[in-house]
């Protein structure tokens, strides 16, 4: 029978072997996205820096955007999401927020140092932090 | 030289609540990733019954736990010495999904011992770990480890917190003095002390090899690829674990119940199907015979479009002449009892008594049906099946489940009366 104490000193003993933890993106804060309407159309303008900050490809994040949007656009030369047509700066950073919570958080220890890895029909969001791998839905 | 190339003389089931990291564990200690299928790599969970083997050594030179090892060198010590060998073991990794179940129910019938996993990251208990933990008990599993995985995302206060709740569920039952083992799957630490446990707690069993042998199927396959010509083609492969007795190449076996036939009028009947082994394997292990332990692919004559698919699941293998086997339409269950309380679901609704004309699901070994209850008396139950159970001896537990709120769920057990 395997007791308390025997229960404790296998705790301890894992304790003292796991590996020091990668400092997350999440204890330093995103970035702001800067959401601006010019005419009938909406521009995300550090779009580029803040996919490149979560370690995502800007192609993938927009379409997720475009697609929860209903609506067309595409990524400029400058780094520039335009959105044709307008929408609230709230509803783009709900939108926005899904999306690191679907592809970008690790679901086991919420770091949002992640990266995501494609392997033939499987997504997975490997997290850098603590190693977990997640399935996530192709997009 | 390397460890003995020998078939696995245990199977040891990992069972838990779904996404607690089972498939995780047995990778972490075979480096083997159950989950094959592209449906479960999209998905992210196991849906089919997941298996993957294991050599167990000790190394000579160093402390345990650290001496466990599953492979031909020691990583602790690097010594020359080469750790002895100790015995192979096999997994069988359930799915721990709700709507999953059934799936589990037949794979429990092959498991020897178990291994309930435990995520330390969520509260305890979750509905599938008090549904498998009961499951467990019904089909006299009495081997029992509790791994408590993830302990890696959550601080000491929190893992022994856990431990005494778990202690405390486990008081009074079955399973009170299993061993509860802290691991961190994701980092491989603490599977030494979890190999170790499964060398002290989960021994392997004594085998009767002068019993007749029967087979549980719990997978069947057209190991053909599109376009062989048909001089090429191989026989039907059948996968399952050998519950007792022995299987040899040249045997001759049927597999029961059988072929569905539809009969003019609509009546249903199934044939047994009759073959000869022409080939055994163990995983990568080429073998003239099979005893129990491991999932055993039986290489037969059998048309490859009989089993493709899975189309014989649940089917049970026997030598041709074994005549002591009953095919039953029309199950009688004596001293079924049923559970105070519906365990799988979230709310712990209380069970009601079976009614005249109720829909059951029955699994006895790997094989799981339907039927509609007809008799009802005091503690006998006769039930009228929509498939023929295979029936190979005195005894036997079968595992009862009804549907509550749309899912399958566990509500007790009887002892079949032939």
């Amino acid at each position: 029978m395997s007791t308390e104490e025997e229960y404790i000193k296998l705790l301890d003993r894992l304790y003292s072997k796991l590996p020091e933890r990668v400092q997350k993106v999440s204890g330093q804060s995103l970035p702001n996205l800067i959401i601006l309407s010019i005419g009938n159309n909406t521009i995300i303008k550090n779009f580029s820096e803040y996919c490149d900050r979560i370690r995502r490809e800007d192609k993938l994040c927009a379409k997720f955007i475009l697609k929860e949007l209903a609506a067309p656009g595409n990524v400029d030369e400058n780094g520039q999401l335009v959105i044709q047509g307008k929408f609230s700066s709230a509803s783009i950073n709900k939108i926005m927020e899904r999306f690191i919570k679907t592809y970008v958080q690790c679901s086991t220890c919420k770091s949002l140092d992640t990266v995501l890895i494609k392997e033939k029909k499987a997504w997975y969001i490997s997290c850098l932090a603590c190693g977990a791998k997640t399935p996530v839905k192709p997009l | 030289m390397s460890w003995p190339q020998v078939q696995p003389e245990v199977n040891i089931g990992v069972v838990g609540h779904v996404d607690h990291g089972k498939t995780t564990l047995v990778q972490a200690i075979t480096g083997v990733w159950t989950s094959k299928h592209s449906e479960e790599l999209k998905r992210g969970m196991t849906i089919k019954l997941g298996y993957a083997e294991a050599s167990i050594g000790v190394c000579p030179n160093c402390n345990k736990p650290e001496a466990y090892v599953t492979e031909y060198s020691c990583n602790q010590c690097g010594s020359d010495e080469k750790p002895q060998f100790l015995r192979k073991v096999s997994f069988i990794d359930a799915p721990g999904h709700e709507i999953l179940m059934a799936t589990m129910l037949s794979g429990a019938a092959l498991m020897d011992g178990a291994l309930l996993v435990v995520a330390a990251n969520e509260p305890f208990p979750q509905p599938q770990t008090r549904e498998h933990f009961v499951a467990l008990g019904i089909v006299n599993i009495k081997n029992l480890i509790i791994v408590q995985n993830k302990v890696d995302v959550v601080s000491k206060e929190e893992a022994l917190k856990q431990y005494k709740q778990i202690k405390e569920f486990l008081k009074g039952t079955w399973a009170e003095d299993a061993p509860i083992i802290p691991v961190s799957a994701l980092h491989k630490i603490n599977i030494d002390a979890l190999i170790e446990g499964i060398q002290k707690y989960i021994p392997t069993p004594q085998r009767d090899l002068s019993k007749d042998p029967i087979m549980l199927v719990i997978r069947s396959f057209d190991v053909n690829k599109p376009g062989t010509p048909y001089n090429e083609l191989k026989g039907g492969v059948i996968g399952g674990s050998i519950i007792q007795g022995k299987l040899e190449i040249g045997d001759e076996i049927k597999i029961l119940p059988g072929l569905r036939h539809e009969k003019p009028g609509g009546k249903v009947e199934y044939e047994p199907l009759y073959t000869t082994i022409t080939s055994i394997r163990f995983s990568d292990l080429e073998v003239k015979e099979a005893k129990p332990g491991g999932l055993v692919a039986l290489g037969t004559e059998l048309d490859p479009s009989y089993v493709k698919a899975d189309s014989l699941v649940g089917s049970v293998v026997v030598k041709s002449s074994n005549k002591n086997v009953s095919v039953l339409w029309n199950l009688k269950i004596e001293n079924y009892q049923l559970l105070e309380r519906v365990v799988g679901a979230k709310e712990l609704v209380k069970v009601e008594n079976i009614k005249k004309g109720e829909v059951l699901m029955l699994t006895l070994g790997s094989a799981t049906t339907l039927g509609v209850a007809k008799n009802i008396k005091n503690d006998e139950l006769e039930v009228e099946l929509k498939r023929p159970l295979v029936v190979w001896d005195k005894d036997l537990r079968v595992v009862i489940s009804r549907q509550v709120s749309g899912r399958w769920r566990l509500v007790g057990w009887g002892i079949i009366k032939i």
